[in-house]
């Protein structure tokens, strides 16, 4: 009985299985057996052994640029973006007529593909004619280079990604609806105020959806591309050559197959050290919730 | 007995007679399976019976999309069964797109390449070579001019047909309502890079840049360009030895870092569109901020249909007047040919459509209807070109001046270090000189790299 159960359950998530199989886990082998070839995609791979990684951690300039973009947006973006998530969730979280609604404008621009949104904005921050420099204009600022220029493209490409704030504002609104009013009600018999109650109640009941958040913002932060690729294709002078865009480049420009696979390869060591290293270190301070 | 057999011989022999002269007769008139087709001295064979399926990879968007419907439509009419896919991408991605499909192994059966990438494709025995269906049809490599033919051969060996020259892509193109409000003198042409250099403090004074000068070429940077126009080379001919540290190279990029500095301090000040990679499109000139650009023959069918409200002047690329050897000649490492993947289905269909679109008169409409210079000769002779193209003189002044580089298959890596090589002096990064002496040194262990493989072959 318990192993026909068994069987069902496999027949049940074998399609799930299959699609992990053909779209996850073998592009991964691929990708790893691929590092340690040349492959210049229209000919079959050459071991090569250890070169490509060689030439990435020796010869190879670009490739610690384009990480050090990459840890630049990520430290910057992730706080930003969840800050701006929690505070929108915050908000919402009210019983007020029409909140639907306004949960619903703010979730629209996260159905935006990230390309049609790029190809707005570089359109809105054109110097000339674009109308992020008419409207600083009108409060007396002088015109920038939004796009051209190496200090604010980085800074630019982070705003325009916090459009897409609705994920994790959803996420926080679960959260902030599964905190029991109980919690609340003691706290504010105890004298606690709004930000204590905040500080002491909601912030620690939601340290689940937040380790959640953050782990899946660092993940998709470090796999920015779309943005430079369509605005800036990696400049002005490399300042916004992230490490995705950097991948793509030698897979599908110069057609090195192999060498965009070995960094694709530390790309996913990095991410996983990352993730790892965030899980451990959140145990003490994530609560979860004991019923 | 005897006689019945000899009427059953008699009406098989007959039978085979009448059959035989029935399929000799058309073999006759047609030559080896196909239809003679006469077109102002270019004999050639077509076969209309053909089947199959046409996947036309190419990059030929906005105003061009109607120019290949009417090829499609004209096609499709004479050959009756086979059909005629339209695959359009833009053109910094397509071949990213075909090499995909190629590796994917369902490649389309005709790709529009750069003739610049034929040897990374050629090499990698990918394409297949044209020269005994050329024989065959008697498509003969003299209607052609004879460099756009050869750079669509690799080894010895054709891979494709040109439909576009590689002359005429850098031109001069400027705007006569701002030279006017610059206070150049009416008609006097600009030249010189000398001229450009008298037209920065007069158009600093009216609110204006004169031009990017980093936007000179689709694909390659602009240095290349200056490079060739300043009389110096990228490299020998025999892909052996980088020479774009040479003194006119050198010479190129410090005046094209002293330009840029002169205009607006630093590059991101007057850069016209985000992308350096790419040339200036018609709406970002038609802004009216910059007094020139730089762009190909194919940008005043742009500009007709996106900005017919600019006037606007054609010069030839300028020339370095501090340097005897600078004659403005520009280079390019090619244009666009049409090829068919080796492993790509309805070749047969693949080959008619090719003939169709770079070989008969449709070639030539194609390109008038740009007002593009086209790679057969026949095609640029009509009179009509020069009465609707006033800057005609500057298209075919170019083409007869403009510098062939032979590629190798390293091309694309190539090309990114160049890019690299730009980025280096025109940020300041490093000075000119070392920046060049700098990615010579990477270009030589690539051409060398590929030159030791070459010869262990």
């Amino acid at each position: 009985m318990a192993r026909r159960e068994m069987l069902w359950g496999y027949a049940f998530i074998a399609p799930w299985l299959v699609g992990l199989l053909a779209f996850t886990a073998g592009p991964l082998v691929a990708v790893f057996y691929w590092s340690f070839t040349d492959y210049p995609m229209l000919s079959a791979p050459t071991w090569v052994g250890l070169d490509n990684y060689r030439r990435i951690f020796t010869d190879d300039d670009k490739f610690l640029l384009s990480l050090v973009n990459t840890a630049w947006y990520v430290g910057v973006r992730v706080p930003l973006h969840l800050g701006l998530a929690f505070v929108f969730a915050l908000l919402l979280h009210r019983g007020l007529r029409g909140i639907g609604l306004l949960r619903t404008a703010i979730y629209l621009p996260s159905m935006l593909p990230i390309v049609a949104l790029a190809v707005v904005w570089r359109i809105l921050l054109d110097p000339r004619i674009g109308y992020v420099n008419y409207f600083t204009g009108l409060i007396g600022l002088p015109p920038v280079n939004w796009l051209t220029s190496e200090v604010w493209i980085k800074p630019v490409i982070v705003g325009i990604s916090l459009w897409h704030v609705g994920v994790p504002m959803v996420v926080f609104l679960a959260g902030l609806g599964s905190i029991p009013d109980q919690l609340y009600e003691a706290a504010s018999i105890d004298g606690a105020g709004r930000w204590r109650q905040l500080l002491h109640v909601t912030i620690p009941m939601l340290t689940p959806a937040i380790l959640y958040n953050v782990i899946i913002d660092v993940i998709n932060s470090f796999q920015v591309f779309a943005y430079a690729f369509v605005m800036t294709n990696g400049g002005p002078n490399d300042a916004s050559l992230f490490y995705v865009l950097y991948i793509y480049r030698h897979a599908f420009e110069l057609f090195q197959m192999g060498y965009a696979s070995a960094l694709s390869a530390i790309l996913f060591v990095i991410i996983l050290i990352f993730t790892v290293v965030l899980l451990k270190v959140a145990r003490p301070w994530v609560q979860y919730e004991r019923v | 007995m005897r006689h019945r057999r000899s009427v059953k011989t008699f009406v098989l022999v007959a039978t085979l007679a009448v059959a035989s002269s029935v399929v000799a007769a058309p073999a006759a008139a047609q030559g080896s399976r196909g239809v003679v087709i006469k077109e102002a001295g270019r004999d050639y064979l077509a076969h209309p019976d053909v089947k199959g399926t046409v996947q036309f990879s190419n990059c030929w968007g906005g105003a061009r999309i109607p120019l290949v419907q009417q090829w499609i439509k004209d096609f499709t009419a004479v050959y009756r069964n086979v059909k005629v896919e339209n695959d359009v991408s833009d053109c910094p991605s397509l071949d990213k797109k075909q090499v995909t499909a190629m590796a994917a192994g369902s490649p389309p059966n005709v790709m529009m390449v750069k003739s610049g990438n034929l040897a990374f494709f050629a090499e990698q025995n990918t394409l297949l070579p044209v020269d005994d269906l050329m024989q065959r049809d008697r498509v003969k490599a003299d209607w052609f001019y004879p460099g756009e033919f050869r750079s669509r051969t690799w080894q010895g060996k054709t891979y494709g047909l040109p439909n576009v020259t590689a002359g005429a892509q850098h031109m001069l193109f400027v705007n006569t309502n701002l030279l006017e409000r610059v206070g150049w003198p009416a008609g006097k042409p600009i030249q010189t890079w000398q001229d450009l250099e008298a037209l920065v403090e007069p158009a600093k004074k009216q609110g204006l840049f004169v031009m990017d000068p980093v936007k000179s070429s689709a694909g390659i940077p602009s240095h290349f360009v200056l490079t060739y126009a300043n009389g110096g080379r990228y490299w020998t001919d025999d892909l052996t030895r980088i020479t774009w540290n040479e003194p006119a190279g050198v010479e190129a990029a410090e005046w094209l870092l002293k330009f840029v500095k002169a205009q607006g301090g630093k590059y991101e000040n007057l850069a016209l569109g985000s992308n350096r990679k790419e040339l200036a499109y018609p709406e970002e000139w038609a802004a009216e901020k910059h007094v020139a650009t730089f762009n190909g023959s194919w940008f005043p069918f742009m500009m007709k249909s996106k900005a017919p409200q600019i006037r606007y002047a054609v010069y030839p690329f300028p020339r370095n007047a501090a340097r005897a050897e600078s004659k403005g000649h520009t280079a390019s490492t090619g244009a666009w040919m049409f090829a068919i993947p080796k492993t790509a289905k309805d070749q047969d269909a693949a080959w008619e459509w090719i003939k169709f679109i770079a070989a008969s008169q449709h070639a030539c409409s194609f390109v008038k209807a740009q007002n593009r210079p086209s790679p057969m000769a026949q095609c640029n002779e009509d009179p009509e070109l020069t009465k609707t193209n006033a800057f005609w003189p500057v298209v075919t002044r170019d083409l007869s001046t403009n510098v062939a580089v032979p590629t190798a298959p390293v091309h694309p890596r190539m090309v990114q270090l160049w890019y690299e090589m730009e980025d280096a002096f025109l940020f300041e990064r490093m000075s000119p000189k070392e920046a060049l002496d700098t990615f010579a040194k990477r270009g030589q262990a690539l051409l060398d790299e590929w030159n030791a493989k070459r010869k262990t072959r």
